[in-house]
């Protein structure tokens, strides 16, 4: 009996330490000024496009976002227009989410002549979107008939 | 022998109280949150790129990325190391900094070893972590 209750007591001792143990690690003491802020979109990227299509090859420059407050309101694309003559352009920019759905799209077609650098302003996406829900930009650019 | 057999579930509570002390302190900060959002008032931080743009070495077709420039803001002021990695179907080339962020965006420029610009664009991605 003697041995029963020592091993009793040396089981209750261990399963206290343990337990002791799990509290003193988690207590660590961690002041949240020590630890860095926590990404939840550490990341944004942008597709600017570039056309290989006889008859239209333009290639996007620059992209540039308007945002009042945290909503996008605008975009401005700078490309180089490559195939000479005068035809109309399609600029369109696509606002992506974090799984690569479509959230928000804004275009803009004009008239353009000869080659060189040339802007597209789109003055309003459809809907309106936060920049944080923005994950990734797409600009496409796309020679058509008409607007 | 008995004396041996009687200190065994000690030996193991050792084992296993130093194991999950080992275990607990390895936390890092990722892993913060995994405490609950409830346990501390830890900054959480959304990336803003306002701007993409690149600057190529002639107007040709066949013409090459060299560098451009990102305007870069992000919701928690500090300092982070940028990542930005400019990828066509011709390869990958990526420029890292470290910079002050802050709400106001501020414009990184940099500068690559030349990545043909191919059809069908190139694509700009832009990371900050915290430095």
């Amino acid at each position: 009996m003697r041995w029963i209750a020592a091993l009793l007591l040396i089981f209750s001792i261990s399963v206290t330490f343990i337990i002791f143990s799990f509290i003193a690690a988690y207590s660590v003491y961690l002041p949240v000024a020590a630890v860095d802020a926590l990404a939840v979109k550490p990341e944004m990227s942008y597709s600017l496009g570039k056309n290989d299509v006889a008859g239209d090859r333009n290639e996007v420059r620059s992209v540039d976002l308007s945002v009042s407050g945290s909503t996008v309101t605008g975009a401005t694309v700078r490309f180089y227009k490559r195939t000479p003559g005068n035809y109309i352009v399609r600029t369109t920019v696509t606002l992506l989410d974090g799984n690569g759905n479509t959230i928000s799209t804004g275009t803009a077609c004009n008239f353009y002549t000869g080659t060189g650098t040339r802007t597209a302003t789109i003055t309003s996406f459809t809907p309106p979107v936060s920049i944080d829900s923005v994950y990734r930009v797409n600009v496409v650019i796309q020679r058509v008939g008409s607007c | 022998m008995l004396r041996v057999r009687q200190f065994l579930p000690l030996f193991l509570a050792l084992l296993i109280s130093s194991a999950a002390y080992a275990a607990a302190l390895t936390l890092t900060s990722s892993s913060v949150d995994q405490l609950g959002m409830g346990e501390g008032n830890v900054d959480r931080y959304y990336v803003r790129v306002l701007s993409a743009s690149i600057t190529v070495n002639s107007n040709a077709f066949n013409n090459q990325i060299t560098g451009g420039s990102v305007t870069v803001a992000s919701t928690v002021p500090g300092t982070y190391v940028v990542t930005i990695t400019v990828t066509t179907s011709a390869g990958t080339r990526t420029y890292t900094t470290t910079t002050t962020l802050s709400t106001t965006p501020a414009t990184i420029t940099f500068t690559i070893t030349p990545l043909s610009y191919t059809d069908p664009g190139v694509t700009i991605s832009v990371r900050a972590d915290p430095a």
